[in-house]
């Protein structure tokens, strides 16, 4: 278990607080980290992975506190950070023999071994003697899952993986996440909503640095259930409704506006709406924008 | 990872040796090097030798990516980029060595032997060494510094070039007499010539009393050698203090 109390992260030049007095528990399982580009959640990343220190507060993994055990913790973590550039002039083996080394195994029969392994996980048979560069998005994003696993660490650390993913390798990426899960704390951030839809468990929102929902994906949800509506309507009652309500999503179709909107009572004759986590989500920011 | 680094880092040898071999042959077809020739020959190989590793330095250093992924395997920074650059660093200076050692034993046509000894007469072979180290070592700080500095791998190449091309002109304005000569001690491209008994012509009349260029030198290169280290220090501290996650750009 991976405890965060009141962690504070000011960059230097920074004008405001990338992180303000954050306190998190993060359990076994798919823990979700959502929140607007620039909200904090790569800073957030960095600091449990130890890359970078906080300014302020204190994170504890099981207990210790991180600082009196980052050697032991850094043994037992993988981490795939947000940037896709790996090494385009190595091969997925090479590269995994780097990793190997870097993490410390000495053995070559070993680091062979387990290279292969990870290899097959992640679905990239067949692809050992191609390099990096020539490597699509979700592959690149399956060998960045294949270096973050190898040693089998129990903490997998990772950073809006999905971002520019074409829908079906978004989907293989998806399940191959929920393969790997078992036994292990992995921590997800993400700003897609429907990436953690069926992944996870629990969700922390961070919004301008601040924790805005910590807790269960169901209570979260159910929190505006009974409260969500859809009408199809006019530009002006789509105006209305952005005045009156929290409007969570806008779409027009053949010159007509779709609104999903919040309100503890139907406004025009709007039809009640099972609630998604995006309604959740776009709601707790206070509605969708223009 | 410095075992590693070393095989995967033979390429740049003959690459080097490649490069040199043929700057040296466009410049000085002819392995019949007199003089006035001589002091150019060490200067163009000072200069290709630094140009070449600061090419090599952005190839290698390692990016954001590397450095983040080393920090979670408790791998540092500094380590990581020294395994990374010290191979090639020795690669390098080797090639360099190989080249000035062919041009010193290989004969011309059977008809005369080349006369290199004047380039580097043979007591002077140490100060070569320590000339070109000091060099290298600077503009790799300088380097450094600004890549760290800027978080961008062409804008110090082009201040590097930059500052080489200022102190090259000042450099060709000593050996011409047209300085003073006081002025070499700031110039990093002082080289072992000034202090050999083969200086341009216009040196040697204006001073009689060669020991001044001696002292010169050794000034020049303790001078260069610790501006190089403290352009390092800042460069570590400017990466530890804001920008350690950032490594060393993209």
């Amino acid at each position: 278990m991976i405890e965060i109390k009141a962690l504070t992260k000011v960059y230097p030049r920074g004008k405001k607080k990338a992180l303000d007095s954050v306190s998190l528990t993060i359990p076994q399982g798919i823990f979700g980290l959502i929140g607007r580009n620039g909200a904090g959640k790569t800073t957030l990343m960095r600091i449990v992975a130890t890359v970078m220190d906080a300014t302020g507060g204190e994170i504890y993994i099981d207990g210790s506190p991180l600082k009196d055990c980052k050697d032991v913790f850094r043994s037992s973590l993988g981490y795939l950070p947000q940037s896709t550039k790996l090494m385009p002039r190595l091969n997925i083996v090479e590269f995994l023999d780097y990793v190997c080394i870097m993490k410390g195994m000495k053995e070559k029969a070993e680091r062979q071994e387990k290279i292969a392994s990870v290899i097959e996980t992640v679905g990239l048979v067949g692809e050992e003697k191609k390099r990096l560069g020539k490597y699509s998005g979700g592959m690149l994003r399956r060998a960045g899952i294949a270096q973050a696993i190898i040693g089998d660490p129990k903490v997998l650390i990772i950073d809006e993986p999905t971002t520019g993913l074409d829908p079906e390798e978004r989907l293989y990426f998806l399940n191959l996440l929920s393969r790997i899960a078992m036994e292990r704390t992995i921590i997800f951030s993400t700003h897609i909503t429907a990436d953690i839809e069926h992944l996870c468990k629990n969700i922390c929102i961070l919004e301008q640095g601040e924790v805005k929902y910590l807790g269960e994906k169901e209570a979260f949800v159910s929190g505006i259930e009974g409260k969500l509506w859809t009408y199809t309507g006019t530009r002006e009652d789509e105006e209305q409704l952005r005045r009156d309500t929290v409007v969570t999503s806008v779409a027009y179709v053949d010159g007509a506006a779709e609104i999903r909107y919040v309100s503890n009572e139907p406004i025009f004759d709007a039809k009640p709406a099972t609630p998604t986590l995006e309604d959740a989500y776009i709601h707790a920011l206070g509605g969708v924008k223009r | 990872m410095l075992k590693r680094s070393f095989c995967r880092s033979l390429f740049f040898f003959p690459l080097t040796l490649a490069v040199l071999l043929f700057s040296t042959y466009i410049w000085y077809p002819s392995p019949l090097i007199t003089p006035p020739q001589a002091a150019g020959f060490a200067d163009m190989t000072e200069l290709v030798v630094a140009v070449l590793l600061v090419a090599y330095c952005s190839l290698l250093l390692p990016n954001r990516y590397e450095i983040e992924l080393s920090l979670t395997c408790g791998v540092k920074t500094a380590k990581l980029a020294f395994c990374r650059l010290l191979p090639v660093l020795i690669d390098t200076l080797a090639a360099l060595y190989v080249i000035l050692a062919f041009y010193r034993y290989t004969p011309y046509d059977g008809r005369e032997r080349p006369h290199i000894p004047i380039v580097i007469p043979e007591h002077m072979k140490a100060y070569l060494a320590v000339s070109l180290f000091v060099t290298t070592l600077f503009f790799t700080a300088l380097y450094f510094f600004f890549r760290v500095l800027t978080r961008n791998c062409y804008i110090p190449v082009v201040i590097c070039m930059f500052i080489e091309a200022v102190f090259g002109g000042l450099c060709k304005d000593i050996q011409a007499g047209n300085v003073a000569l006081t002025r070499c001690r700031f110039d990093p491209f002082i080289s072992v010539y000034m202090i050999s008994d083969k200086l341009p012509n216009a040196l040697a009349e204006q001073y009689a009393d060669l020991s001044v260029l001696s002292h010169a030198w050794t000034y020049n290169r303790i001078l260069f050698f610790v501006l190089a280290l403290l352009l390092f220090g800042a460069a570590y501290l400017v990466l530890r203090r804001e920008h350690l996650h950032q490594g060393f750009g993209e």
